[in-house]
């Protein structure tokens, strides 16, 4: 969102599609929820917790968390650019959304060898409580990010300005949830 | 597309990259004991979760220009990692 564009709106109007804001404040309180819940657990058995999560691999999830929010870049740029509506700005805007979903891919192909690693080494949904949550949450989210994907790609057509800012604030949220459930499962 | 310095989505991407590298540093390198070590880790670490999310709020999203929203998404988030962090000291017993 450019300054330009925003003083276009009424002041205090939120930016994008309403829509969107509801399902970012949905996302946010179904993910900040299960997360306290699992820190919650995690209080009567630490050690475990602590012993699971080093079964993790922080550094792989680290470098998604850097791929992740470089595609958000992409899709913020891709956003400014379809505002702009001159007669190149369409092909920048496809460049720029095909950037963001390669990058989602990156992302889901780290995540692929995690969860193959963690599998391999049977650390499956019933291991231990630790990893019934870790599972569900970061399952939940590569589904989003597979959404975001599909949503770009469609909307990569077109490339129509207010289109393009919709699935950009998909993408941003998907970016936002993964910064808040990164270091709570992965880093803590 | 000109990329510079003064653009803000540049800044803000920079400053994503950099939280999210040091955050996960201090995760890798931090102390095992004594457990008020492992508290200020977490304390890092949420306080630049916090950050890495207002950021992405107000430049990815645009909060930067609603002043209302803006504040209402980080007491918000703020609250979220307060929590976490009273929740994660507590496991550590400090």
């Amino acid at each position: 969102m450019t300054e330009a564009a925003q003083t276009r709106r009424n002041p205090g109007d939120l930016p994008g599609e309403l829509i969107m804001w509801v399902l970012i404040v949905s996302e946010l309180a179904v993910f900040g929820a299960a997360l306290l819940i699992f820190l919650v657990l995690r209080l009567a058995d630490p050690q475990g917790f602590a012993e699971s999560q080093s079964q993790l691999h922080r550094l792989s999830a680290g470098i998604n968390t850097m791929v992740l929010v470089s595609s958000g870049f992409a899709a913020a740029l891709a956003a400014r650019a379809a505002e702009t509506g001159t007669a190149g700005a369409r092909r920048v805007v496809r460049r720029l959304l095909a950037v963001a979903i390669l990058l989602g891919g990156v992302f889901l192909l780290l995540k692929g060898i995690e969860y193959a690693d963690a599998a391999r080494r049977g650390l499956g949904l019933e291991a231990h409580v630790f990893f019934t949550f870790y599972w569900l949450l970061t399952l939940f989210h590569a589904a989003h990010v597979v959404a975001g994907m599909v949503i770009l790609a469609i909307v990569s057509i077109r490339a129509n300005a207010d289109a393009v800012e919709a699935s950009a604030q998909f993408w941003h949220m998907v970016d936002l949830v993964w910064v808040i459930l990164f270091p709570v499962i992965y880093l803590l | 597309m000109k990329l510079s310095w003064s653009d803000p989505l540049v800044r803000a991407w920079v400053a994503l990259m950099a939280l999210s590298l040091v955050a996960t540093a201090v995760a890798i390198l931090r102390p095992q004991s004594p457990a008020w070590a492992g508290t200020a880790a977490g304390a890092v670490i949420l306080g630049f979760a916090w950050l890495k999310a207002r950021i992405i709020l107000n430049r990815y999203l645009g909060l930067a220009f609603v002043s209302a929203a803006r504040r209402a998404f980080g007491a918000g988030l703020g609250a979220f990692a307060l929590a976490a962090l009273v929740l994660y000291a507590l496991g550590q017993g400090g």
